[in-house]
């Protein structure tokens, strides 16, 4: 009963663990290109959970001061800021993996990684 | 102005001229070369003085828009960063110099522009990385590095460079994550991504969370091994630096991979503390993956027939040597490490320029048909044999100071069996540079008859070759030049 | 300058005359100097501790304008090479007065390499430098008839003949290891590039085999020399002795294993047996100047090095603790006869000289191995004996090679009639190996025998017999056949031979040599009673 409570207090750790998990394997083991890029998106999404889930604290408010009062607890602001920059990165990193998906796509004619390996073993490069 | 502002005047103006350079030129002609040189001879003039500044008015930290330390972004310019800012951009000014007349043989020419734009981010992002007393912000600059990366290389419009890029994309990307996870494990016990708030914050809870500290630099060692091509991580780097457009590999193994070291060493020595590390001992992790890549990197070099993959690999076995270095952990260590920074980046960049000018007049990448090329080139075999000769060791080149100082830095910390792997090593690299001179040197070429003549290339490649082959035997002979800042510089990260 | 090139036609008398002009203006300009700016000033200079650094200075640039001017034009170079031998000669003997009198040329660039390094010129290390740099002016004159016919690049054979010449004076003259150290590499990969010179593929073969036991003995040195550093804290071998205490605590261990791992390294520069099978055909397969110097000077570098090494670095006791003097002269014993017994079944003759030569270099280990003083003074007459007499076989042989274009010792049949002045010093040279009293080689056979008697192990001198023995076996046969036999095409006999003078003077220089200090060693012996200071 401990451990499930523990983990069910810790849920969005063990989602976040999960999420990384799922998309590692997916970039490792899948031969199509576009699946590996969407597995590191997940892998992206899993840390953006993670860094989240950090600075939420039960029963804060949004991190607006109001005036007067003291005792208000906020969610610390710091993580979901720097989330914002991690998404603008791992949207360039997706743009540009998908760029190069086409390009690849127009040499070789197929989106699997097998193949392409297949294909340059076989001294068709250069 | 104050000089204080000068590293972030110098990233910026990569950035300004880098970005505005396309919008601005259409054509590339000599006016778009002296604009990117002049650019390069402003920034070091001034990284130089950002120099002579810190040594002799003591390590200062920059915070912009004075926001402080806990919340703001924060330049950590100390001894040891400015000396590789400055390294790092003279080392590209001798390189973009060399490839003003190479990437025409390389590349179409609608893309010469944007190729130097990529370059300019690149060492922006070298440069940020260099600087940044921050992990987030390292953790950006490294992306931003990772992409511009992967640029210079799939600017070849070739479809093994496509090939290549997306692994290296991959593999890098899964590299950034892995080291961003690692920070978001620190951030969770420490609560500052800052590295100095980090180091206080860590030296109280790490009794406590010793898991989690472990956990967070082995993420992070992973990410920055799999960057920086330690064994067996490296699988991306032959692929890459052999495709890649021979000035781009020479930024690439030269320089790229430095600042991921270094970063390491932040981590190790700033974030941890030395103490930390090593009662978790991280120290002894990072010398035995050093120890596992210098023998593995070699051995894979000997089996090359294409003379830039040998070097990727040889670079693979390198890159071993700089972690040992920061592995043992002594102030003589990390200084050899640094050392080799430096010398590792100076012969590499010699030797893949030198390869790259073979392939230029030559078109000539089989190892096996070097035969008689001294005669032809003899200014590039030259300059690649006196660095082939530092990466075995020969004393009077940089690279024997390096190995010298590891050596005895591996033995008066009390673990001499690591000096058998450097021998072994230096060896190992002997097996596959030797054959390499002797065949360009004293066989002789079957379509050729044994006559010297000075290299027939453009005048910009040799030259910038001539530079880096000298500076080679300048460090080589009196290495104290670069040692004493190095050692002066070292007691920071120890302590 | 210009006008002194050499001609094409070689044997013709007028580039004869020109050479003699080169030496005699070196002389006179010699003497002008002396005479003019005032010995005052010479006095200054001769006694200056920057001479060793001069030397090394002058070989070096001297090595790359060779480099430069044979891109422009071949001829020429050979008179600048010509020059600056004759400048380092003049240089050398500058120091004989001020080093005569017992003093000691010390230099120190503190900066080089890191931890500086520091040249000494004592009595013993001068005696050295004047074999080395009588040896490569006479080399330098001699090649250049020799590589114009014979052999091609000239311009990279010279570039690495001037930087192997730099690396052996730097050798002789270091005074700490790592200056030793460094050295020695230079010297090593810029002989590779002598040994492979031709690239035929025996060339290239024992290029190989050369140039990776090079680098093994070079690794194991470093990693001595590293260890040595990091437990002594000092690279200086005069002061080094002081800190090694052989205990069998961690650093004594440490030290131990750094020794043994030198003399590892040593005995594969030097070539001890087991150790030497790189040595007969690096040494044979370079073209004839450069199996001289390899034979006559490089591998004696190394010995004299080891000297320097065990007795002034390490001292007698330490010597003693790691028993050398009981195991060194045995292998010294075996090397002496194994070396002469390959050389029996050569056929070519620079082959077999090779393999001599690794006899030869037994008789030198084991003079040092007897480790007494009269040991290591045979030793170091042994080296200007093997010097001599090596370098004057192997000129003769790079001279048959030249006339006739053949290499095995068969077709030298007869060869005494058309090479009458040649093939008198190489029997001269071959008598001296046997050990016939009058000649060189006898002497030093006769200090090594009184050496191995008064460290009591006569049975060495019973070696020495033999080997001399197996020497006469191997070297009567050639002299016989080239006196006796008839030449097969029936030519008529010359009274001088067909080589260019600039051939044949090195040759006589070495014959006179080998006659004048077969008859007054005590000129040379006493030099070491001088040097000697450290047993």
């Amino acid at each position: 009963m401990e451990l499930i409570k523990e983990l069910l207090d810790h849920i969005n750790y063990v989602g976040s663990a999960t999420l990384f998990v799922i998309g590692l394997y997916t970039v490792l083991t899948h031969s199509n290109l576009l699946k590996k890029v969407i597995g590191i998106n997940i892998m992206e999404t899993s840390i953006f959970l993670f860094f989240v889930s950090i600075g939420y604290i039960s029963g804060g408010i949004t991190p607006i001061i109001i005036p007067g009062s003291e005792d208000i607890i906020y969610v610390n602001p710091l993580p979901s800021t720097l989330i914002l920059t991690g998404i603008v990165v791992a949207l360039s990193i997706t743009a540009y993996s998908l760029s190069l998906i086409m390009r690849l796509y127009k040499e070789y004619g197929t989106l699997d990684m097998d193949k392409i390996m297949e294909l340059r073993s076989d001294g068709q490069d250069e | 102005m104050n000089s204080i502002h000068y590293p972030i005047i110098i990233m910026l103006l990569f950035l300004i001229v880098g970005v505005s350079n396309p919008v601005i030129k259409k054509k590339f002609d000599n006016i778009e070369k002296s604009i990117l040189m002049s650019t390069f001879f402003v920034a070091i003039a001034l990284a130089f003085y950002t120099f002579l500044y810190v040594n002799i008015e003591g390590p200062f930290f920059y915070n912009f828009g004075n926001w402080g330390r806990k919340f703001g972004i924060e330049f950590a310019i100390d001894g040891f960063s400015s000396l590789l800012s400055l390294l790092i951009l003279i080392l590209s000014a001798i390189i973009v110099w060399y490839s003003f007349r190479d990437i025409g043989h390389e590349m179409d020419d609608e893309n010469f522009i944007s190729y130097y734009t990529i370059v300019f981010l690149l060492i922006f992002s070298m440069l940020g990385i260099t600087f940044s007393n921050d992990l987030f912000n390292i953790y950006v600059f490294m992306e931003i590095l990772s992409l511009t990366s992967c640029g210079i290389i799939s600017i070849k419009h070739k479809r093994v460079n496509f090939l290549a890029s997306f692994r290296y994309l991959i593999l890098n990307t899964l590299g950034s994550l892995s080291f961003f996870f690692g920070i978001a494990l620190l951030y969770m016990v420490t609560g500052h991504l800052n590295i100095v708030e980090m180091n206080i914050a860590i030296q109280e809870v790490w009794q406590v969370t010793p898991t989690n500290i472990l956990l967070a630099t082995g993420f992070m060692f992973i990410g920055l091994a799999i960057k920086s091509a330690l064994f067996p991580m490296h699988v991306w780097l032959p692929d890459a630096h052999s495709s890649a457009p021979s000035p781009s590999s020479a930024l690439l193994s030269g320089l790229v991979v430095k600042v991921y070291i270094f970063t390491m060493a932040k981590i190790v020595f700033n974030v941890l503390g030395k103490e930390i590390s090593q009662a978790l001992d991280i120290d002894l992790f990072l010398s035995i993956f050093a120890a596992i890549s210098m023998i593995m990197g070699s051995i894979f070099a000997i089996a090359q027939k294409d003379i830039k993959r040998m070097l990727a690999y040889s670079s693979v076995a390198q890159i071993g040597y700089m972690f040992l270095g920061i592995g043992i952990a002594t102030e003589l260590g990390l200084a050899a490490g640094f050392f080799h920074i430096f010398s590792h980046a100076l012969m590499k960049s010699a030797l893949f320029l030198s390869a790259g000018a073979i392939i230029y007049k030559k078109d000539l990448r089989d190892i096996s048909r070097f035969d008689g090329l001294g005669y032809e080139l003899p200014i590039s075999m030259s300059v690649f044999t006196i660095a082939a000769l530092g990466m075995i060791g020969i004393p009077g080149i940089v690279g024997f100071m390096s190995k010298f100082y590891l050596a005895e830095a591996v033995i008066l910390a009390g673990k001499p069996y690591y000096v058998v792997v450097i021998l072994l090593s230096s060896f190992l690299n002997a097996v596959y540079y030797l054959p390499i001179i002797i065949s360009a040197f004293i066989k002789k070429d079957p379509d050729r008859e044994k006559i010297l003549e000075i290299d027939d290339i453009p005048r910009s490649m040799y030259t910038s070759m001539i530079i880096i082959g000298f500076c080679m035997i300048l460090f080589g002979m009196f290495p104290n030049l670069l040692m004493n800042t190095i050692i002066n510089v070292v007691p920071t990260f120890i302590n | 300058m210009s006008n002194l090139d050499f001609s094409k036609n070689d044997s013709s008398f007028s580039s004869n005359l020109r050479f003699l002009s080169v030496l005699f203006t070196g002389f006179f300009l010699g003497i002008i100097f002396t005479k003019t700016i005032g010995r005052e000033i010479l006095i200054l200079f001769t006694t200056s501790n920057l001479i060793p650094g001069i030397i090394l200075a002058v070989i070096f640039t001297g090595a790359i304008i060779s480099a430069i001017v044979s891109l422009k034009k071949e001829e020429s170079r050979d008179v600048v090479l010509l020059y600056v031998n004759l400048f380092v000669v003049g240089l050398v003997f500058l120091m004989l007065p001020h080093i005569i009198e017992g003093n000691d040329m010390t230099l120190k660039l503190s900066n080089v390499l890191g931890f500086g390094i520091a040249f000494r010129v004592n009595a013993l290390t001068l005696y050295m430098l004047i074999i080395a740099s009588l040896l490569w002016f006479m080399v330098t004159l001699y090649s250049h008839s020799y590589m114009n016919k014979k052999e091609k690049s000239g311009g990279r054979f010279y570039f690495w003949f001037m930087v192997a010449y730099g690396g052996a004076m730097g050798a002789i003259m270091a005074d700490s290891l790592i200056t030793m150290f460094l050295f020695f590499e230079i010297m090593y990969i810029s002989c590779y590039f002598l040994v492979a010179h031709s690239a035929t593929p025996e060339a290239i073969k024992a290029g190989y085999r050369y140039i990776f036991m090079g680098v093994v003995g070079g690794l194991s040195m470093l990693l001595a020399v590293i260890i040595l550093h990091v437990n002594t804290g000092t690279f200086d071998l005069m002061s080094m002795s002081n800190y090694i205490v052989l205990s069998s605590d961690g650093t004594g261990r440490m030290l131990l294993v750094a020794l043994i791992f030198m003399l590892i390294g040593f005995s594969i520069k030097t070539a001890i047996f087991p150790l030497h099978f790189w040595l007969p055909g690096a040494h044979s397969s370079a073209p004839a100047p450069a199996s001289a110097i390899l034979s006559g000077l490089i591998i004696k570098v190394y010995v004299f090095s080891l000297i320097k090494f065990l007795y002034v670095g390490l001292g007698l006791e330490i010597v003693q603790f790691l028993r050398l003097p009981e195991f060194l002269p045995y292998l010294a014993s075996v090397g002496m006869i194994a070396g002469s017994v390959f050389a029996l079944r050569q056929k070519e003759l620079k082959k077999m000289l090779a393999y001599s030569t690794v006899a030869q270099v037994g008789y030198m280990i084991l003079g040092i191995g007897l480790s007494n003083p009269l040991g290591i003074s045979a030793t170091l007459f042994h080296i200007l004996t093997h010097m001599i007499t090596k370098s004057a076989l192997f000129l003769c042989a790079g001279a048959m090679y030249y006339h006739t274009g053949k290499k095995d010792i068969g077709d030298y049949k007869g060869i005494a009639c058309k090479m009458p002045v040649t093939m008198g010093i190489f029997t001269l040279a071959a008598l001296s190996m046997i050990g016939i009293p009058g000649l060189v080689g006898f002497m030093s056979k006769w200090y090594l025998s009184i050496a191995a008697i008064d460290a009591g192990m006569p049975y060495f001198v019973i070696v020495l017999l033999i080997s001399s023995f197996l020497n006469a076996m191997y070297y009567l046969p050639i002299i016989i056949n080239a006196f006796l036999i008839e030449p097969e095409d029936g030519q008529t006999c010359f009274l001088r031979d067909p080589i260019p003078n600039n051939m044949l003077f090195p040759l006589v220089g070495l014959g006179i040599g080998l006659i004048f200090f077969g008859i007054f060693p005590k000129m040379v012996v006493s030099i070491f009673q001088m040097g000697i200071t450290f047993m």
